[in-house]
């Protein structure tokens, strides 16, 4: 043990001390994201490949409109992604107006016009307005292979409820809380009552794979933008539980100027459900990303 | 503040979240299953590698980085990658234990570095002094393993066993993502919708069970450790 | 480990190459989460390490608390917090992370400094440094490798964590990782492991060098009685001996 080298034993000292006063620093800027201009957009997606189809649609249409947006990618469901929008943390996100409009607890129908006027009466008030909708849909959808649906002879959601209790189900995470899953309104129109549900991904590859290995008999796909595995069928929902659920964006107020929303309706105007379904399976089946999927839709329909 | 708490409360008073499927029992169950399990699998590997290893002492920078990486492996990835690999089933038959497929890959693989480590660097941390005094006392190797290495290892593989259970514990909550049940499946669930008070009563019993085990495993240790060698507690 | 078991048609090159930007994007923002955490961590752990060493009975509690804390699965914590700071911000994310390394901090801090010899503190007074010139010229230097072997574990540990932000739609790499398992798509899983790991082996390695030049006398004792060194877990009940000795 060396004392009489002072200055070896302040080394350390100096080093402890920089480090310090830089960690200081960067901990000072770590406030990260500042206030925008009014210009400025963070365009915010749900986490699934429709909606971030959507997301990438609506916001890169507004970056050539000149604005200047920012994205923020597969953050989560409805329930999460419209409160950052209301707190602030987003200017915008696209949903769809079924899905959007029970959670804010009304009550969607099979037409698309009754379903956007009742979506724009529930956001009266909230600060957040909704473009026009799109003419593409996107519902969920009740798949089971072929071979289940000849042996229990299904047709029809009715059909399904008669032998549900034999069956296995799998689905998004939040399906039983979700009206239009496994959730109250189902239930009362249909009736399920599933020997096993499982909880797997949101229309994603996980629950088409437990599909297709037969780990579930039925599995929750989105008609719009999964990708369906072959040798299923989707059972059709004769008492219309599904409503028209067509995608909007959903802008605050303080951000919704006229030419902003006249961008976003026009991309709505043209996003049909075969365009729709083309950029998400680009996206989950080609692995393109959803930026590039959405650039070739815009190409196509002319609003780049 | 307090209304939050008043609705904490209720949820553990409300019958229907102590029964089925996604009842506290039936949770609580699956998430120690699982955690037991995977330790267990993970010290019949690991601990004879790291005995093995410790006795000779070679491949100790082996064990060792091992930990190290084990440390850094994102579980999140460990648990994606052995979806990949397994896919989501059911475990049936025999393997029924073990909760689910990929969860339990998982949290093997979380649970081997800090045992492996910690039992090469017990057994390979003996004294040479406490060596030569068997070798002087006419023992043979494996003699000596078990019964002079061995005896002073153990507190450090214990350790190892407790940092390891605890981690696998706190980790598994992630496993509901694969649908393997458990506690996780309150904060997942609770926040995609946002039920902040089923996020807190998950977090809470995870919490509270790491801490039971931890105990539980601390009294093992204690019981295990030679009483020569027990040292004050700090 | 499993990465390479299951072979190369993991990583499509084209991807990775079209990609390079947002994967250095989403890396520095993972570098970045990871030094604030570890940061406002030493910020908070150093002090209250050294109050537990002036104040023995303040140890115990604050071991226990840290720890407690450590229980406390991320996800839930950040699950909570995303009301209070807002889901996007950093806070969010960076609260938890911070709150995890108290316990491998505060640990290493005390038990580096009290392992510092009592001859050593003695020949110090007795050359008649003041008590903090004692603190910081003698005591600091010789406790230094054990806090960094903590600091070490902690930004180790942070790294692998920071992935699980990913969960609650904030970056890094697990943003990668997320996305291969959304979309079935195993490169950018790939890529989002590779990294993790390379930054993780990477940070630990340059703080190996970083100390082994600041502590110039520890280099003169090589070559003494070779033991294997401890891992410095954190329930090791290990000697103080072991706990000085660095990992790996």
């Amino acid at each position: 043990m060396t004392l009489n080298r002072p200055h070896a034993a302040a080394r350390p000292f100096r080093v402890v001390a920089v480090v310090t006063t830089l960690v200081l620093t960067l901990a000072a800027l770590a406030t990260g994201a500042g206030a925008g201009t009014n210009e400025s957009l963070t365009v915010g997606s749900k986490d699934f490949a429709g909606a971030q189809a959507l997301s990438q649609a609506y916001g890169q249409a507004l970056d050539a409109a000149k604005f200047d947006v920012s994205f923020q990618d597969d953050i989560g469901a409805t329930e999460v992604v419209y409160p950052a929008l209301l707190d602030g943390d987003l200017d915008a996100y696209a949903d769809y107006q079924g899905t959007l409009l029970t959670y804010l607890g009304g009550e969607p129908t099979g037409d698309s016009a009754e379903t956007y006027k009742a979506l724009v009466a529930k956001l009266k008030g909230t600060g957040i307005v909704a473009s026009k909708p799109a003419p593409a849909v996107d519902v969920n959808g009740f798949y089971v292979t072929n071979a289940t649906a000849k042996k229990y002879k299904l047709k029809t959601l009715s059909d399904l409820a008669e032998v549900s209790d034999k069956l296995s189900f799998g689905g998004p995470p939040e399906c039983q809380d979700r009206p239009l899953c496994l959730g109250d309104t189902a239930q009362q129109l249909y009736g399920f009552d599933f020997s096993d549900v499982k909880k797997l991904d949101v229309g994603g590859p996980i629950t088409a794979q437990a599909l297709e290995d037969g780990d579930i008999d039925v599995g929750l796909l989105f008609t719009g933008s999964s990708v369906i595995p072959k040798g299923t069928v989707l059972l059709a929902d004769d008492k219309g539980l599904q409503p028209a659920d067509n995608p909007v964006l959903l802008v605050r107020k303080d951000k919704a100027t006229p030419a902003l929303m006249k961008v976003a309706n026009a991309v709505s105007a043209k996003l049909t459900t075969g365009a729709y379904n083309k950029m998400s399976l680009a996206i989950s089946e080609d692995k393109d990303d959803p930026s590039d999927a959405a650039a070739a839709f815009l190409k196509s329909a002319k609003l780049d | 503040m307090g209304s939050f708490l008043g609705q904490v409360f209720d949820f553990f008073g409300n019958g229907d979240n102590w029964q089925g499927d996604e009842g506290i029992p039936t949770l609580l169950r699956q998430h120690l299953q699982l955690t037991v399990v995977s330790v267990l699998a993970a010290v019949v590997i690991a601990v004879p590698i790291g005995v093995v290893l410790g006795h000779v002492r070679r491949g100790g920078a082996l064990a060792i980085n091992v930990a190290n990486i084990g440390r850094a492996l994102p579980a999140l990835a460990l648990l994606i990658l052995a979806v990949q690999w397994v896919g989501i089933g059911d475990p049936t038959g025999v393997f029924a234990p073990v909760v689910s497929y990929p969860a339990f890959i998982a949290m093997f693989a979380l649970a081997i570095p800090p045992i492996l480590a910690n039992t090469y660097v017990g057994v390979a941390g003996v004294d040479d002094d406490a060596r030569e005094a068997a070798r002087g006392m006419g023992m043979n190797g494996r003699q000596m393993l078990r019964r002079v290495e061995l005896p002073i290892a153990v507190p450090l593989i214990m350790a190892g066993v407790r940092t390891a259970a605890v981690a696998v514990i706190a980790t598994a909550t992630l496993a509901a993502y694969v649908d393997a049940g458990g506690l996780g499946r309150y904060i997942v669930d609770g926040f995609r919708v946002q039920d902040n008070v089923k996020v807190f009563v998950g977090g809470l019993l995870v919490a509270l069970l790491a801490i039971a085990v931890e105990l539980v495993l601390a009294g093992a240790q204690r019981g295990v450790t030679s009483p020569g060698l027990r040292r004050r507690d700090h | 480990m499993l990465a390479e078991d299951i072979g190369p048609k993991w990583l499509d090159w084209p991807w990775v190459t079209d990609h390079l930007d947002e994967i250095r994007s989403r890396l520095v923002e993972h570098v970045e989460l990871t030094f604030y955490a570890v940061g406002i961590g030493l910020l908070i752990a150093l002090p209250l390490a050294v109050l537990c060493i002036r104040h023995r009975r303040v140890y115990g509690p604050t071991i226990a608390i840290t720890g407690v804390l450590y229980t406390i699965p991320a996800l839930a914590l950040f699950a909570l917090l995303a009301p209070v700071f807002g889901l996007l911000s950093r806070w969010t994310a960076i609260v938890p992370l911070a709150l995890y390394t108290l316990l491998i901090l505060v640990r290493n801090t005390v038990t580096g400094f009290e392992s510092v010899p009592p001859e050593v503190k003695e020949a110090a007074a007795g050359m008649g440094y003041s008590r903090s010139r004692q603190l910081w010229r003698v005591e600091l230097p010789l406790a230094l490798p054990t806090i960094v072997v903590g600091i070490r574990i902690a930004i180790v540990t942070t790294i692998g964590l920071v992935t699980v932000t990913a969960l609650i739609g904030q970056g890094g790499l697990g943003s990668l990782i997320l996305d291969g398992f959304n979309r079935d798509f195993r490169t950018p899983l790939t890529v989002g492991i590779v990294l993790s790991l390379a930054l993780a082996v990477i940070v630990d390695v340059l703080l190996v060098v970083a100390v082994w030049l600041a502590t110039p006398w520890r280099r003169a004792n090589r070559g003494s009685r070779r033991r294997p060194a401890a891992p410095a877990e954190i329930d090791a009940p290990a000697p103080a001996s072991d706990v000085i000795a660095e990992v790996g």
